[in-house]
């Protein structure tokens, strides 16, 4: 083809000027593609205009790069090896010699320019192989005929099947506030007298945020919801035997309380009593404005929740809603960090039945994020509202179908028993310090007596830590919040060894309580 | 007036051209440059740490007077060992004050990304356009701004921690120069040029 003496003076020029005008590097590839001819006739033409710029003494400035393949001799232990290289005109013949058997000689490219760096020619070639990219084989001497384009449906379906390994991903987001969390924890414990209804709306708090990034962990969250109304119901109803179950929900209202307005609640005792009175209105309150920062919709709750007062029971409804969304977060954490979906499950499905249904999270990070994820609401740190937002939508949707549940629950906890979900921390063989949630039965005779214990373990707690040193540490926390993820654990397990002396308190005054 | 987005990809240009300049002609060894990936091409990139945190100064402090829209010129100018300078890369910027949501034709930068690519692809073939340099050069980065951008940068804290310094005459004019246009770039958010002003007195000027 190239024989052909018109053609060849066309190539030529249009070389010529590629080269010498426009200074480019002209690579086979690159030629084969703008001209539209066969590679080979592509290196054809480079051959023939480079023997040509040589003939016409115009050869000096060119730089030509080779293609060499060829079987290289043995280097120890490695025997022939096919080899393809790039090289410089001027190493060509070391190259050669290099090789035991050459195969091919071809130029690659050529150009004016001295190549510094072989990698230029990779960027010559770069844009035209992209506009090429689905037909770069048309001009080549390598076929594969099974290779075929996929159609954009199978592409799709592909994605799909792709998609389902994402899920676990939201989990290890969520990790990432751990650390920040409990330290907001540490800050809540010394501060408020109910630490174990502080750990109840942790708990809802993470799960809360899983369902912002879960949303098919709603699902999960409806079972979950049945759970956490028993606890809240009690409390709703009964007043003094309530505080004991109603730990969750009050100390969630007291922790929010603290948390939104910070000082004032923990400072002044009797917003925490007013909280436990209408426990509702502060939980929900301070629950939300912390989930709220970025959400209108928490301001919206608050009022409501003040408006309904009186009627605590509606308030309490969408209270433990979050709370259960929360819950069920925190269950769907602990499932997909543990192996525990199926006793969720059956936790779910048999609400009411006097088993002890125990939930393990399967390390300490787990409780401790629990607990951090109150801290969160409190800390302005920017990355929790965000989630916060979410829950706060989650939030709403779910509690219309809560509520009936939780008023059934409400009634038959007033009768007989109800199941409470308890936090026991412990360390286990490792030296993990291990918190389970059990679902523990409690009849309502028995609520006057845990409310009792109650009374005797919140004092434990402020004598353990002053009011004045937990604001401190609260400072430090919220200092190092950005960097140390140790103190913010060692906070934590402080934290929930004393929470573990309350809940085994209580626990014991229970059982003995039967 | 927002040139945020025109002034971020100039100054990822500045310093990879800074860098492919010091690498094409020779500044300094090969040995401390490594090569790496930039608009999907592999660039090569200085990795001698105190080269590297000037190149980065240079560049990040141009930034804020690019976010204005007040450079004119950025100049790479190569010094011989006399400290005269024997080659200028100029880069000529126009910026325009687009923000990302008014970016139509090209939503993706595809095009602008194809351009830089063809900027560097130039930048890195320029020696075959360009004499040879003598030996022992080594470089200087000016801007060219307008004059009431001195006064601002000298007294702007920003611009105490690596401050810019007026210019000697005899470093900023080449001598008896020629030009050699390199590339020119036209897109939405800027336009640029950038030519060499190459002393024709280059091997004399060393001797």
């Amino acid at each position: 083809m190239v024989s052909d003496t018109s053609i060849d003076s066309m190539y030529l020029e249009n070389l010529d000027e590629f080269i010498n005008d426009e200074g480019r590097i002209v690579t086979y590839k690159w030629l084969s593609l703008t001209l539209g001819v066969h590679t080979n006739v592509a290196k054809q033409m480079l051959y023939h205009f480079v023997s040509s710029q040589h003939d016409s003494d115009k050869g000096d400035n060119l730089n030509v790069t080779y293609i060499v393949s060829g079987v290289v001799a043995r280097e120890g232990d490695h025997p022939g090896v096919h080899k393809i290289w790039l090289v410089k005109e001027d190493s060509l013949a070391a190259a050669k010699t290099k090789m035991k058997d050459v195969i091919s000689v071809h130029i690659y490219s050529v150009q004016k320019t001295k190549l510094q760096d072989m990698n230029v020619l990779y960027s010559a070639n770069y844009d035209k192989v992209k506009e090429n990219i689905m037909s770069i084989n048309k001009y080549s001497g390598i076929e594969c005929p099974d290779a075929k384009v996929r159609s954009t449906a199978a592409l799709a379906k592909i994605r799909q099947e792709n998609a389902y390994q994402a899920p676990p991903e939201p989990v290890k987001k969520e990790s990432k506030y751990k650390p920040s969390q409990i330290k907001n924890d540490i800050k809540k414990e010394p501060g408020s007298e109910n630490d174990d209804k502080q750990t109840n709306g942790k708990s809802n708090q993470i799960a809360s945020m899983f369902a912002r990034q879960n949303k098919k962990v709603e699902v999960k969250k409806e079972g979950a919801k049945h759970k956490k109304t028993p606890s809240s119901a009690g409390s709703k109803t009964k007043g003094g035997i309530s505080a004991f179950f109603n730990k969750g929900p009050v100390v969630k209202k007291s922790d929010a309380a603290e948390s939104v307005p910070l000082s004032p609640s923990k400072t002044s005792p009797s917003k925490s009593e007013s909280s436990k009175c209408s426990p509702i209105k502060s939980g929900s309150g301070a629950s939300s404005p912390v989930k709220a920062d970025s959400i209108v919709s928490s301001s919206s709750e608050t009022e409501l929740q003040e408006s309904v007062k009186e009627s605590q029971v509606e308030s309490v409804d969408t209270d433990s809603s979050p709370k259960r969304a929360k819950k069920q977060s925190k269950i769907k954490a602990q499932q997909q960090r543990g192996k525990n979906k199926r006793k969720k499950g059956k936790c779910d499905e048999a609400p009411k039945m006097k088993r002890t249904r125990i939930m393990q999270l399967s390390d300490s990070e787990s409780s401790s994020e629990e607990e951090v994820e109150e801290e969160l609401f409190l800390s302005p740190s920017p990355p929790p509202p965000e989630v916060h937002g979410v829950e706060s939508d989650s939030d709403e949707i779910i509690p219309p179908t809560p509520q009936p549940k939780s008023q059934d629950l409400l009634n038959k906890g007033g009768q007989g028993r109800r199941r409470k979900l308890v936090d026991k921390t412990f360390e286990d063989e490792d030296g993990y310090i291990v918190t389970k949630k059990e679902y523990e039965f409690v009849e309502d005779s028995g609520d006057e007596d845990v409310a009792e214990m109650k009374m005797d373990t919140s004092p434990k707690f402020e004598t353990e830590i002053s009011p004045g040193s937990t604001k401190t540490s609260n400072l430090h926390q919220s200092k190092t919040k950005t960097s140390p993820q140790k103190k913010s654990t060692k906070a934590t397990k402080k934290s929930q060894v004393a929470d573990h002396k309350k809940k085994q308190s209580n626990i014991t005054n229970f059982f003995s309580k039967k | 007036m927002d040139f945020s987005v025109s002034s971020d990809i100039v100054v990822e240009l500045l310093e990879v051209a800074i860098n492919l300049i010091l690498y094409t002609r020779e500044i300094y060894p090969q040995s401390v440059f490594q090569r790496r990936k930039k608009y999907s091409i592999p660039v090569q990139m200085c990795i001698h740490p105190g080269l590297r945190s000037y190149i980065g100064e240079c560049v990040s402090s141009i930034r804020p007077v690019l976010e204005k829209g007040e450079v004119e010129k950025v100049v790479v100018a190569v010094l011989s060992t006399e400290g005269v300078p024997v080659e200028k890369f100029v880069f000529e910027i126009v910026q325009k004050p687009t923000k990302p949501h008014e970016i139509k034709k090209d939503p993706q930068l595809l095009r602008m990304e194809e351009a830089l690519r063809a900027f560097c692809l130039k930048l890195s073939i320029s020696d075959s356009l360009l004499q040879p340099l003598p030996p022992g050069c080594s470089f200087a980065v000016h801007i060219h701004v307008p004059e009431h951008v001195p006064a601002v940068m000298s007294s702007g804290n920003q611009y105490q921690d690596f401050p810019w310094v007026e210019a000697e005459k005899e470093q900023t004019e080449v001598h008896d120069p020629h030009i050699v246009p390199l590339k020119t770039l036209r897109t939405e958010l800027c336009r640029m040029q950038l030519y060499v002003e190459e002393s024709s007195k280059k091997q004399s000027s060393s001797e």
